[in-house]
């Protein structure tokens, strides 16, 4: 039996999108959760779910060697990172990860890295910098902290209350400018040095930076931008490049990882999520799909993981759960 | 015309029309979709007649906006 782990199963990462893009795709994969117990994810979606801390590698390695996991795919920036740094630990013990070099996947978490990087290469990006009190931009401005999320200074106050909010939570504020625009983003995988992607326009952004209603799009001319990034930078695995159209494509930033709204890529009938799951277990040894369908729409919301009680208590105390159908 | 990008679709008494590389959404009142589809269906006179017929609206300016909108059309094909 193949089985795959994933990580970023709360409610704000993508590891249950991904989860349910797995078990569309590939339904004789064993989806193994790996987050905590308040996890929405660890009851929904998968297979068998297991408590490990945040970047705790020796866990996953060790509950995957013990359970059969045979390939990862880590939803979240920060696990890209860890599980980048742990490459070789994972292939030891014979565990397939799609990732790239840890400078590689700093390139993209690292938001000033991305601004020089895209500097360097002549993609144009907004300003981005280090947020300190004496930035003299006028507002509105953007200020991104991590795994906090993107938040919106409209004015010099906000700004600096943001900014303490994000130090609090143990983030670096950074800012970049504004720029009026129509927001598109791409997810894709990199694989092999050739790329599958899929394009959406957003229709509508929360306040927190989440899409929360797009629609998939083909453009040759953001197609051909993204590869030349990606490519570029020596990328390998999953990945999210956000840009804003005006008068041209202009970068915004990257993630290192599967965006939330990757399952509309299921209806659209490119499951990149399905496909870096054949190729990480190579039943394809390279990218065959690449083409999907335009003008798929997608609304996210919120819903409910609804369990036993004693799943939850479970999960607290035993650390573990191997679903049966019958469970939920 | 390259129709490659752009969708067209009626939708109750409306239609609209999906660019599929932009993600834009035009769309159309009742006479403006009669228009367009005159246009995609190369019956644009049978259209013109229908709209004469059944709103209140001159020819000369009727014949204004179906020429307004074929060249927006083709803009939006030609991007």
């Amino acid at each position: 039996m193949r089985k795959i782990g994933l990580t970023g199963m709360s409610e704000k990462a993508p590891g249950i999108a991904v989860a349910r893009c797995i078990k569309t795709g590939c339904p004789d994969v064993n989806v193994v959760a790996f987050g905590e117990p308040m996890d929405a994810g660890m009851y929904i979606e998968v297979d068998s779910s297991y408590v490990v801390e945040p970047y705790d590698i020796d866990a996953i390695v060790k509950i995957s060697s013990a359970k059969g996991v045979s390939a990862l795919i880590p939803n979240m920036d920060d696990d890209v990172e860890a599980f980048a740094e742990s490459r070789d630990v994972f292939y030891e013990y014979g565990i397939d990860v799609l990732v790239p070099e840890p400078k590689i996947v700093r390139l993209a978490n690292d938001k000033l890295e991305t601004y020089a990087y895209a500097s360097s290469k002549g993609i144009t990006m907004p300003e981005t910098r280090r947020f300190s009190e004496y930035l003299d931009w006028a507002p509105p401005y953007f200020l991104k902290g991590g795994s906090q999320g993107v938040f919106r200074a409209r004015s010099i106050e906000e700004g600096f209350t943001i900014s303490q909010y994000l130090m609090q939570m143990g983030e670096i504020p950074i800012a970049q400018k504004n720029l009026d625009g129509e927001p598109y983003s791409v997810a894709g995988i990199v694989y092999g040095g050739d790329v599958s992607e899929l394009m959406i326009k957003k229709l509508k952004i929360a306040e927190n930076g989440t899409t929360v209603f797009g629609v998939t799009v083909y453009d040759e001319d953001l197609l051909s931008l993204t590869e030349e990034f990606v490519l570029g930078m020596g990328w390998e695995g999953p990945f999210e490049v956000e840009f804003i159209r005006n008068d041209g494509y202009h970068l915004i930033e990257m993630n290192s990882r599967f965006p939330s709204w990757i399952d509309v890529c299921v209806g659209a009938g490119l499951n990149l999520p399905a496909v870096l799951t054949e190729l990480l277990y190579e039943k394809q040894s390279e990218i065959k799909d690449r083409t999907y369908k335009t003008d798929v729409a997608f609304i996210k919301f919120p819903t409910n993981a609804i369990t036993d009680i004693d799943k939850i208590v479970g999960m607290y105390v035993g650390g573990a759960i191997e679903w049966e159908k019958n469970n939920m | 015309m390259n129709l490659d990008n752009i969708r067209y679709k009626r939708i109750h008494e409306r239609g609209y029309i999906f660019d599929s590389r932009t993600g834009d959404v035009h769309l159309l009142n009742e006479t403006a979709s009669i228009i367009v589809e005159g246009i995609l269906n190369n019956n644009l006179d049978e259209c013109i007649d229908k709209i004469l017929d059944e709103y209140e609206i001159d020819e000369d300016t009727l014949r204004e906006d179906v020429a307004d909108i074929r060249t927006a059309l083709e803009e939006l094909c030609e991007r």
